[in-house]
C-alpha cells in the first residue's frame, strides 16, 4: 500500500510538472515573492512544531530533517 | 526556492531581503535547499524571537525561548543562527500500565541544579492509585540548542549551504552537520534540491543505562557511561511553480539511526496472562517491571508533498507526509494552515493537523508472566497505535518595526493498547489514557 501511494503521488506530480503551461514569467512573481508564499512561511513556528511533534510521535522530518537532537521523554 | 530572480518584481517594503532570508532559513531548518535569491540590504538583520509554553494535562510542562536571526553579510551570501532554551518539568509516563490495584515504584533519582553543580537525590517509593497511569513525577530537564548555516551561490542558478547544530541536556548531547544544494531549471520555475545531514549524539542515562529486561529497582544493574547514537539523513526534493498563485513541493527522504535507541527510563509491567494482575517483584510491595529494549538501528522513509495557493491575498498551506520505517510504524500526517489577511496589516491563521500511526512491531502494553521474553519490547505510547488531532489559531499584526504574533494550538492524542493486553482486570481499565496538550506562543519579528 505504501509503495502504491508513493507511485501514485510521484506519477501525479511528474505529470503535472510536465505540463507545457506550468510556470510563470519573471514579471509574474509578485505574489510568489511574498513572505507568506514562501515554502516555510514562518521558520520559528515550523521549528517549534517539528520539535514538539518529534517528542510525542514516532515520525519526524519529511519537509526537512527531523527535530532531533533531543532525548525527549 | 526559485521565487526570486534578478528580474523579479520586488514588492515594496524590503521583501527582497525577506525572501532571501526565508531561503536561508529553509537551509537552516534542513528543509529542501533554496535556490537563487537577491537581497538588497546587505548587513540588515531579521530576528524572530518567541516564547513558548507547552503543557500536557497532568504531565509535562515546557517553557522555552527561541531566537532565529538571519542576515546577508555580503551580496548573495546568507548567514543564519538559531538558539533555544527549554526548561521542562512534570510527570512523564514510565511505561508501566495501569493496574486494578494501587502500584508502588522505587522513587527514581532526581537531579537538582545548584550553583555547585548537579545534585542527585532519590530513594523510597511512590504510589499510583488503582486504574491510574503510572507517571514519573521527578521529570526535570533543561536543554540548550543552537545552530548556524552559511549559504552561497553555486553558479548562476544554484545554491549551496552548510550548517551545524548542537544541543545539550543533562543526559543527552547532540552534534550535527548538514549540507544542501539546489539548482533552478525551466526559467527558475523548477528547483531540484538535495541535502544530507549526519549527527553524533550521546546518551548518558542517570544511574547508567539499564540492562534490558532486568527488573526495575533502585539497585538494578546498569552500564555506566555514555551510549552513542548516530543519525544519517538524506533528502531529494523538487519545487515547482505552477501559476502566479500556486507552488508545489515534493520531497523524498531517508533516515538511518544507529546505536542506543532504547529509552533508559521506560519499563513494561509483567502481568498474569489470565487475571491481568501485576506479578509481584522481588522487593516487598513492588510489582515486576522490566526495562525495555529496542533495536539498535532504525530506517525511515518519508514522502512529503506541499501545496501553497494564494486566494486573492489569503494563503492556503497544506501538506501531506507519509512515513514508514522498519520498526513497523507507518504514519500519515495532514497539516493545513489558512492565512486570512485582514485589513490594516492583521491576519488570522486557523490551523488543523491530523496524524495517524500504526504501532511498532515490538510495542506491548504489558508483558505476560511465564511467556518467553520477546527480542525487543517497549510500552512507550509514542510507539503505540494512535490518532492525533491538532487545532489552533494564530493572530498576527504588523508593526512599524516588524510583526507581532500569538498562537494557541490544542493537541489531542488518542492511543490504543496492544490487543493482547486486554486480559482479566485490564479489560476494564483505560490502559492508554489520552494525551492532551496546549501550545501557546508569543513571538515578534524584528525587521520586515
Amino acid at each position: 500500500m505504501w509503495k502504491l501511494r508513493l507511485c501514485v503521488l510521484a506519477v501525479v506530480f511528474a505529470a503535472s510538472a510536465g505540463c507545457a503551461n506550468v510556470g510563470v514569467k519573471p514579471w509574474q512573481r509578485g505574489v510568489l515573492a511574498r513572505d507568506d508564499m514562501q515554502i516555510v512561511a514562518d521558520p520559528l513556528d515550523s521549528a517549534i512544531d517539528e520539535h514538539v511533534y518529534f517528542s510525542k510521535e514516532a515520525s519526524s522530518g519529511g519537509q526537512g530533517f527531523g527535530g532531533g537532537g533531543c532525548g525527549c521523554n | 526556492m526559485q521565487l526570486k530572480t534578478s528580474t523579479s518584481v520586488a514588492p515594496p517594503g524590503g521583501r527582497e531581503l525577506g525572501t532571501a532570508l526565508a531561503t536561508a532559513t529553509c537551509a537552516l531548518l534542513g528543509t529542501s535547499a533554496p535556490a537563487s535569491a537577491i537581497a538588497q540590504d546587505i548587513g540588515q538583520w531579521r530576528v524572530d524571537a518567541g516564547g513558548l509554553y507547552y503543557s500536557e494535562q497532568h504531565r509535562v510542562s515546557d517553557y522555552s525561548v527561541n531566537v532565529l536571526a538571519r542576515t546577508q553579510p555580503f551580496e548573495d551570501r546568507l548567514l543564519s543562527f538559531s538558539l533555544s532554551f527549554d526548561t521542562l518539568s512534570g510527570s512523564s509516563p514510565n511505561g508501566a500500565a495501569p493496574s486494578a490495584a494501587p502500584q508502588a515504584f522505587p522513587r527514581p533519582i532526581t537531579l537538582t541544579s545548584t550553583s555547585g553543580g548537579t545534585v542527585a537525590t532519590g530513594g523510597g517509593n511512590f504510589t499510583v492509585p488503582a486504574g491510574a497511569l503510572p507517571l514519573d513525577n521527578s521529570f526535570k530537564d533543561t536543554r540548550y540548542a543552537g545552530s548556524a548555516d552559511w549559504q552561497r551561490p553555486m553558479g548562476r542558478l544554484g545554491l549551496v549551504s552548510f550548517g551545524g547544530s548542537l544541543s545539550t541536556e543533562h543526559d543527552y548531547d547532540h552534534l550535527g552537520v548538514d549540507a544542501h544544494v539546489a539548482h533552478d531549471f525551466n526559467s527558475r520555475n523548477t528547483t531540484l534540491s538535495a541535502g544530507v545531514e549526519w549527527s553524533d549524539d550521546s546518551v548518558t542515562p542517570i544511574g547508567g543505562s539499564p540492562i534490558p529486561f532486568t527488573a526495575l529497582s533502585l539497585n538494578a544493574a546498569s552500564i555506566g557511561g555514555s551510549r552513542a547514537k548516530h543519525v544519517s539523513d538524506a533528502l531529494l526534493g523538487v519545487t515547482q511553480v505552477f501559476t502566479q498563485h500556486t507552488i508545489v513541493q515534493l520531497n523524498y527522504s531517508v533516515s538511518r539511526s544507529d546505536g542506543y535507541l532504547t529509552d533508559p527510563y521506560k519499563v513494561l509491567s509483567v502481568v498474569d496472562p489470565v487475571t491481568g494482575s501485576l506479578t509481584p517483584g522481588s522487593a516487598r510491595g513492588i510489582g515486576l517491571y522490566l526495562y525495555e529494549q529496542r533495536p539498535d538501528s532504525r530506517d525511515k522513509k518519508s514522502l512529503f508533498g506541499l501545496l501553497k495557493h494564494d486566494f486573492g491575498g489569503n494563503v492556503l498551506d497544506s501538506s501531506l507526509r507519509l512515513m514508514t520505517d522498519d520498526w513497523g510504524v507507518r504514519s500519515q500526517t495532514l497539516d493545513m494552515h489558512f492565512k486570512w489577511n485582514l485589513k490594516t496589516d492583521n491576519f488570522l491563521e486557523p490551523h488543523v493537523r491530523f496524524y495517524k500511526q500504526t504501532a511498532a512491531d515490538f510495542y506491548h502494553t504489558v508483558l505476560f508472566a511465564g511467556a518467553p521474553l520477546p527480542g525487543y519490547a517497549t510500552a512507550d505510547e509514542r510507539l503505540a497505535k494512535f490518532n492525533a488531532l491538532t487545532v489552533g489559531l494564530k493572530y498576527g499584526a504588523k508593526t512599524t518595526a516588524g510583526q507581532f504574533a500569538a498562537r494557541i494550538d490544542l493537541y489531542h492524542q488518542m492511543a490504543k493498547p496492544s490487543p493482547d493486553a486486554l486480559v482479566g482486570s485490564l479489560r476494564g481499565l483505560d490502559l492508554t489514557p489520552d494525551l492532551k496538550a496546549i501550545v501557546g506562543e508569543i513571538s515578534y519579528r524584528f525587521g520586515r
